[in-house]
């Protein structure tokens, strides 16, 4: 796969940390949401993903995006995007999901 | 300059990677900055995104002229999904020019 999924869950601070590297596109998305998801359903806390090392999304990654977070709202979890590339927040900015998810871009 | 490069796939997700090294590196050529590559790049994974899940094999054509890079993919149809939708929206704000046809999509980006 064209994605390299890192993650643990971080006791301290009772969050998950994620490092997404690679693509997040028609050929990842499907996969990340399913891994996240299991992660997720594990340990039911907010998601941090650094995506620093992502290199691309689009609307397939967007939807994995959407799907995942629509599971934790029930639970009033939330999900943190930090230091996205300038394209890949660009995307959030024009579907308007920096309104739904939390997004810092690169220092 | 007016010249046509075709490409065609299989509709499975592996080579979509294929679509997208093939538009980074005309866009380049063309002399696109880095941002508008990385537009060029999303707007015609989305196109494929598109049909994918409907044929069996995407047929795509780069018309390279001296200032833009025209895009035609061949099968697109308008999207009703949540996810198609966003895709579509995507394009139409990064792309000059995206217009619905009897084969398919047509965009254009413009060089600034």
């Amino acid at each position: 796969m064209n994605l390299t999924i890192q993650k643990h869950y971080d006791t301290e601070t009772g969050a998950w940390r994620v490092t997404a590297k690679g693509d997040l596109d028609i050929f990842s998305s499907n996969v990340f949401r399913d891994e996240m998801l299991a992660a997720w359903s594990d340990e039911k806390s907010d998601i941090y993903i650094d995506g620093a090392d992502l290199a691309y999304i689009d609307s397939t990654g967007l939807g994995a995006f959407i799907s995942l977070y629509n599971k934790m709202k029930q639970d009033g979890n939330e999900i943190y995007l930090e230091n996205l590339k300038p394209n890949i927040q660009k995307l959030f900015v024009i579907t308007d999901l920096d309104e739904v998810f939390h997004i810092g871009a690169q220092q | 300059m007016n010249h046509t490069v075709h490409l065609r796939i299989p509709a499975e997700p592996m080579y979509i990677s294929v679509v997208r090294l093939t538009a980074s590196s005309l866009a380049s050529s063309l002399g696109f900055d880095i941002e508008e590559v990385e537009d060029i790049r999303v707007c015609v994974s989305e196109a494929c995104n598109n049909v994918m899940d409907r044929l069996e094999d995407i047929s795509l054509r780069f018309g390279v002229e001296e200032n833009a890079l025209t895009i035609d993919v061949d099968g697109f149809s308008s999207p009703s999904s949540e996810q198609g939708k966003l895709g579509y929206l995507i394009m139409s704000s990064l792309m000059d020019v995206v217009q619905e046809t009897e084969q398919g999509i047509h965009m254009i980006k413009a060089k600034e």
